[in-house]
């Protein structure tokens, strides 16, 4: 693109006939930063114990959750507080496949991610009519409802707490040990970054923005709405409750009890801590909010302080809920936008701003 | 008869929270969504006093100076700084004071489930019907506590300026309304009467972090009658109180949420502004 240039000769530039837009992913720097990233994703279980594996493990489902639902509220100005519904339908759909009908591990994940799909749209008819405020209200419905009606099930069907699923098989070989659910889940999880980054770069992803900051200006647009609204929560709910599955399956039990709105809000405090409309927020918001319990009891058991269950319990919520609230008000933009002011820190040293010509790069 | 008064008195609990989240949706556009967490956590504060062995004379305003200092703390601290802002700031914060407030009850109340004792202790014969004393305070206080919002809004001068802020708040500052003391009068008060809904409610069931669903029954009472109409409210109790009941005792409980949930779904995509509800304008461009 040197078109805006005058040439050696002084003569005018001349106007470039052609645009030509650099669609690149990455560029050198970063090419180097993802490879010592996957380098270092890759020995990550010879370096952990198996505890800290499986904390990694939880993590990486929690991102492609995270990933799903900041898409809906983070780019699509939706607030859903039924991330445990979509959830649990992954969930209790693999649980139900493998009940009644034995049904094997890739079939329990397209019924899953279908079931999700279909849920979604029932949610987004209502919410086609409703401003954001009342999405949140639908949703958080649609969470009672959904728990409620697996708890029937739970308690009618099949009579028990809980429902067992056995580790899915590929061929011989059963995904039951840490280390090679760590490799299968990573493979997904980055697929799921992958499809995500470019879903917020296609029109779709773009059209979801367009909409939520102004419903008539982008219909005047030639913007359909109802399509926008309807792709974001069927998209989305797809993409939740396909990582409930997945979830699901890690776990190895289906319960009513693990989907309460505890996991709702802290899903939304993952999105919330990370960065609103930020894949790298989903990210760094998952990993940061899964670990909060853990580093909680690790940090209480190095200092030796002795507290009931209970309480650490709600020390948990305590903690969700000031992170919610704190970064809500003094960093909207999340543990993303801090990370990028820290980048441009260092990188830009001892300068303060970016120069001129690469302040469109980001 | 013992049905009517059950159906009441539910009805009573339900149209207290929905009045206070109309009174703050009217005034500050915010959906509060941690009104049944802040209701029990009253509840509670109310159990300790009276366990403690104060007499009800005391507890009763120990209950609503929690709910109005709560009111005033959480719209200080994280109401004040963001209005004006998108809802969905809105809504996101208050579901963080939400989680906030049941973190607290955990650790301070351990997750305990208790009853308050009535303060009156005989039993009324109405209509050939044995009424117990808790029914009374029940009806009586919720339905005289719904009179009195009704009365105030309408009939006082600081109802008349809540009003004025709801209708337009351009036009109300610039007439010389503080809305910043208007919006935080109406937080107070609408936590005085949750307070006032949580301690009515521990008098007919029980307190437990899991009696926060009111919250949600009330929301979804709230969106039915639509969010910025009291007359709804009212209306939207009574209904969700009737379906709830009445699932209840045809089917069972785990029913009741889900029936309530499709009422509200099937009132939202008819009429998005519910029953006695504003049509919003559309925004301009």
């Amino acid at each position: 693109m040197s078109a805006g240039r005058s040439d050696a000769a002084g003569r005018p530039p001349t106007l470039p006939t052609r645009i030509t837009h650099r669609f690149e992913l990455f560029r050198g720097r970063e090419w180097a930063w993802l490879g010592m990233g996957t380098v270092a994703a890759l020995v990550w279980p010879l370096l952990v114990t198996q505890h800290w594996l499986h904390i990694t493990n939880l993590s990486l489902i929690a991102v492609m959750g995270a990933v799903g639902l900041n898409l809906l509220t983070g780019n699509a100005r939706l607030v859903s507080l039924g991330q445990a519904a979509f959830l649990a339908i992954g969930g209790f759909s693999a649980g139900a496949m493998a009940h009644h009908f034995a049904a094997p591990f890739w079939l329990s994940l397209i019924v899953a991610t279908l079931l999700g799909g279909l849920f979604g749209l029932i949610v987004a008819i209502p919410s086609l009519r409703l401003k954001a405020l009342y999405v949140a209200i639908t949703t958080l419905a649609l969470h009672f409802g959904v728990t409620a009606a697996f708890a029937v099930y739970l308690a009618r069907v099949i009579r028990s707490e809980g429902i067992l699923i056995d580790p899915p098989h590929f061929g011989f070989f059963e995904l039951y040990d840490a280390a090679p659910w760590y490799y299968f889940l990573l493979a997904i999880a980055a697929l799921v970054v992958i499809g995500a980054l470019n879903l917020q770069r296609s029109h779709l992803g773009r059209r979801w923005v367009a909409v939520a900051d102004h419903e008539v200006a982008s219909s005047a647009l030639g913007i359909s709405i109802y399509r926008a609204k309807l792709s974001v929560f069927v998209i989305t709910s797809m993409l939740v409750s396909f990582a409930g599955c997945l979830g699901a399956y890690y776990e190895g039990v289906v319960t009513e009890g693990f989907y309460d709105l505890h996991l709702a809000i802290a899903y939304l405090a993952m999105i919330i801590v990370g960065g609103l409309g930020s894949v790298l927020g989903s990210i760094l918001g998952a990993f940061l909010i899964t670990l909060l319990p853990y580093g909680l009891d690790f940090l209480l058991k190095i200092g030796g302080i002795e507290i009931s269950a209970g309480s650490i319990s709600g020390m948990h919520s305590v903690l969700y809920g000031l992170l919610i609230v704190g970064f809500m008000l003094f960093e909207p933009l999340g543990l993303a936008e801090i990370w990028r002011r820290l980048r441009d820190y260092f990188t830009l040293w001892p300068f303060k701003y970016r120069p001129l010509d690469q302040l469109r790069q980001r | 008869m013992l049905q009517v008064i059950t159906v009441l008195e539910i009805a009573g609990v339900y149209a207290l929270l929905a009045l206070g989240l109309v009174m703050i949706y009217r005034t500050s556009r915010v959906l509060n969504l941690a009104q049944g967490e802040l209701a029990i956590l009253c509840a509670y504060v109310a159990a300790v006093t009276t366990g403690a062995g104060f007499p009800w004379f005391l507890a009763i305003p120990a209950t609503l100076a929690t709910g109005a200092i709560a009111g005033a703390v959480i719209y200080i601290s994280t109401m004040r700084p963001i209005l004006g802002e998108s809802p969905v700031v809105g809504i996101m914060t208050t579901v963080g004071v939400a989680i906030l407030i049941r973190g607290l009850m955990v650790i301070f109340f351990g997750g305990d489930t208790t009853m308050l004792d009535s303060p009156f202790g005989e039993a009324v014969v109405v209509a050939g019907t044995e009424i117990g004393p808790e029914h009374l305070v029940v009806l009586g206080g919720s339905w005289g506590c719904v009179l009195l919002i009704i009365l105030f809004n309408f009939y006082s001068n600081t109802g008349l300026l809540m009003r004025a802020v709801s209708d337009d708040v351009t036009l109300a500052a610039q007439r010389g309304i503080d809305v910043d003391r208007i919006v935080g009068i109406a937080w107070v008060l609408a936590l005085v009467v949750g307070a006032a809904a949580g301690y009515l409610h521990g008098q007919r069931a029980l307190i437990s972090t899991a009696a926060t669903l009111i919250g949600v029954n009330a929301l979804i009472a709230a969106f039915i009658g639509g969010m910025d109409s009291f007359r709804g409210a009212i209306v939207g109790a009574l209904t969700v109180a009737v379906v709830e009941f009445v699932t209840i005792q045809l089917v069972e409980s785990h029913w009741a949420e889900i029936a309530l949930v499709v009422l509200m779904l099937i009132v939202l995509t008819f009429r998005p502004w519910g029953l006695f509800g504003t049509v919003e304008e559309l925004e301009r461009v």
